[in-house]
């Protein structure tokens, strides 16, 4: 909310463009509109307190009380659910939906679930892996995101699902139908409408950061899991996570998120970070020794992750052609590009690592010059130094490598030295003359 | 709204009748199964949700086949138990489920040869017994020590019904693990 600060206010009175009365008035417009606003801060302290309380109640539980009986264990697994149910049921029968209250019911009755199922197990020893329960879990709770339009159980269902992927995609050597992450599927599945509504939304919400941050990243722990095939190549797992960063960049890209901040773009910041830690570990040679590599007899088709790679790629070809900003902006193309140079390398040039090592120094060159020309046409110090940083990166990963003679690495170091020098000030003069020329 | 409190009593239903069902079918194992000792060796892990409970490892947890072929891993099964000496001895290892006899579901944890024999490893959906925080590294302990007197034997009280199993209880000698 944009606000006149009462000096402003003074000014403007005592330069007669408003008399006092005007003036008496903006202010009374803006106390009230504060006094109606909800006090953020407060909400999210009560967010915090609901999901301590539910956690506590777990743990309290997870004790295993033997001075209680069986009937009290089993009446006391079902109060907090009674409790928790009756206040959800409350907000919604009163029209509360969305509120702070329908947020802490939600919460509590999220934490309630969990406490149940697990107070039921405790008494009858039941058995059962952690990824079932929270299957279960997930399941049962994650119609609140829409019923009380609940944001902080929309992102813990997400951090459960996370979980659940991580338990039986890296956590099982079984090549079973069980071990493929259905459940987190299924989630995103669910979850994204709700997402797509507050993206919507003209109000950006605390937990709308929350989730542009949460989704990216849990994007990036569980692809890994969706291979259940064991003997899959790690050269797969580089090309469908150099896929996920380039969509992350791209999707970085869309006015949702571009309209804010670039430390609040997620999407952009680990895309980015992504595509450059894959190229520069393969500007080194460490992964493109001893392997001998046939692509001709390896059946790439009976991988799951290859599949989601075409997936991804089909995505990112969407966004390019479907989209003139992207389709015409050479410094994107560039970055996106950086997929199909991957693949193009790896399919030809695998087992001639020279050659390969070579294009992907270069790829890494071409990207890094790409920003100190987006930066310098543009008038931004932020994104030419970042294209000198990588420049500076290359040139400190090729420090140790003991192949190039030492002239040739002293010299990389100089002029990438001289570069960032001479860049700096010649911007900062150019903006100087502007100046100049302004006044 | 309307849609909203529909939508929400359904999901309270739903979240009263898997917990009901679950207590329901396990005290009818308890009301009218028939009880088996199984031998057990006790561990202490920790679920971070459940608690502390002891991991039970089953004397009666492997069975020789005569084709391990026939069987893969996570493979869902019936096993026939039979009383050996007041214990639980597996009768047969079966895929379709009996019409009669004491039965549990169990599901085969690997495939193995030892000594020529084909041999299938079980996981039973009782191996898990939940005690109070500060008793069940005790337990561990309590089993330990009861390892130097052979006259005293680790045993799991199962109830079994129709294929359904409920651990009742654990006991070291005749005392309840909990209270030792």
């Amino acid at each position: 909310m944009i606000r006149l600060p009462k000096k402003e206010l003074d000014e403007l009175v005592a330069t007669g463009v408003i008399d006092e009365v005007t003036a008496k008035r903006i202010e009374e417009h803006y106390e009230a509109k504060r006094k109606a606003a909800p006090n953020k801060l407060a909400i999210v302290l009560w967010c915090v307190g609901a999901v301590l309380i539910g956690t506590g109640i777990v743990l309290l539980i997870a004790h295993n009380w033997d001075e209680l009986g069986k009937a009290t264990k089993t009446l006391l697994a079902f109060i907090p659910l009674l409790i928790a149910q009756a206040l959800c049921f409350y907000v919604i029968k009163k029209r509360m939906v969305p509120s702070a209250l329908a947020e802490i019911g939600s919460i509590l009755l999220f934490f309630a679930v969990a406490t149940n199922i697990s107070l039921v197990s405790q008494i009858y020893n039941i058995s059962g892996t952690m990824a079932d329960f929270l299957r279960t879990w997930t399941l049962l709770t994650i119609p609140l995101v829409y019923v009380l339009r609940s944001q902080v159980v929309a992102i813990l269902v997400l951090c459960l699902a996370t979980w659940q992927a991580c338990l039986v995609g890296y956590g099982t050597s079984y090549n079973t139908p069980d071990t493929f992450p259905w459940l987190y599927v299924f989630s995103l599945i669910v979850l994204l409408p709700n997402y797509y509504w507050q993206l919507k939304s003209p109000n950006t919400s605390i937990s709308l950061h929350f989730q542009n941050w949460l989704l990216p990243l849990s994007l990036v722990i569980v692809l890994g899991a969706f291979e259940v095939n064991n003997s899959a190549p790690y050269e797969l797992y580089f090309v469908a996570y150099l896929a996920l960063f380039v969509m992350l960049y791209l999707i970085g890209r869309l006015p949702f998120y571009t309209r804010h901040q670039l430390r609040l773009n997620p999407f952009l910041i680990l895309g980015l970070a992504g595509i450059l830690v894959i190229l520069l570990a393969w500007s080194y040679d460490l992964l493109w020794e001893d392997r001998v590599w046939d692509i001709a007899t390896l059946n790439l088709t009976r991988f799951v992750l290859f599949w989601v790679s075409i997936l991804m790629a089909g995505v990112i070809a969407g966004f390019i052609v479907k989209t003139p900003e992207n389709r015409k902006n050479s410094h994107v193309l560039i970055i996106a590009s950086s997929l199909l140079v991957f693949i193009v390398t790896l399919v030809f040039f695998r087992n001639a690592s020279t050659i390969g090592l070579l294009i992907i120094n270069l790829w890494v060159l071409a990207f890094s010059i790409s920003f100190i020309r987006r930066g310098a046409a543009s008038d931004d110090l932020g994104t030419l130094n970042f294209g000198i940083l990588i420049i500076a990166v290359l040139a400190i990963l090729r420090f140790f490598d003991d192949k190039i003679p030492f002239v040739v690495r002293g010299s990389f170091f100089l002029l990438t030295g001289i570069a960032f020098f001479a860049a700096n000030y010649f911007m900062l003069q150019k903006r100087k003359q502007k100046k100049t020329l302004e006044l | 709204m309307r849609i909203a409190l529909i939508v929400f009593i359904v999901l309270v239903f739903v979240q009263w009748l898997l917990p009901g069902t679950m207590i329901w079918s396990r005290e009818r194992v308890l009301e009218i199964g028939k009880e088996f000792r199984f031998i057990v060796a006790p561990l202490d892990p920790e679920n971070p949700f459940k608690g502390r409970y002891i991991r039970l490892d089953f004397q009666a947890g492997t069975h020789i086949v005569p084709d391990g072929s026939k069987f893969t891993t996570n493979e869902p099964v019936y096993v026939l138990l039979e009383d050996s000496a007041g214990y639980a001895r597996i009768k047969e290892v079966v895929k379709v489920e009996p019409k009669m006899g004491d039965y549990v579901e169990a599901s085969i944890i690997a495939v193995s040869v030892r000594d020529g024999n084909d041999i299938i490893w079980l996981k039973y959906p009782f191996e898990e017994f939940y005690m109070e925080e500060f008793k069940a590294p005790v337990a561990e302990e309590v089993y330990q020590k009861s390892l130097s007197d052979s006259t005293k034997v680790t045993y799991a009280l199962v109830s079994v019904y129709k294929g359904d199993a409920v651990l009742r209880n654990v006991f070291v000698g005749e005392r309840p693990i909990s209270v030792e």
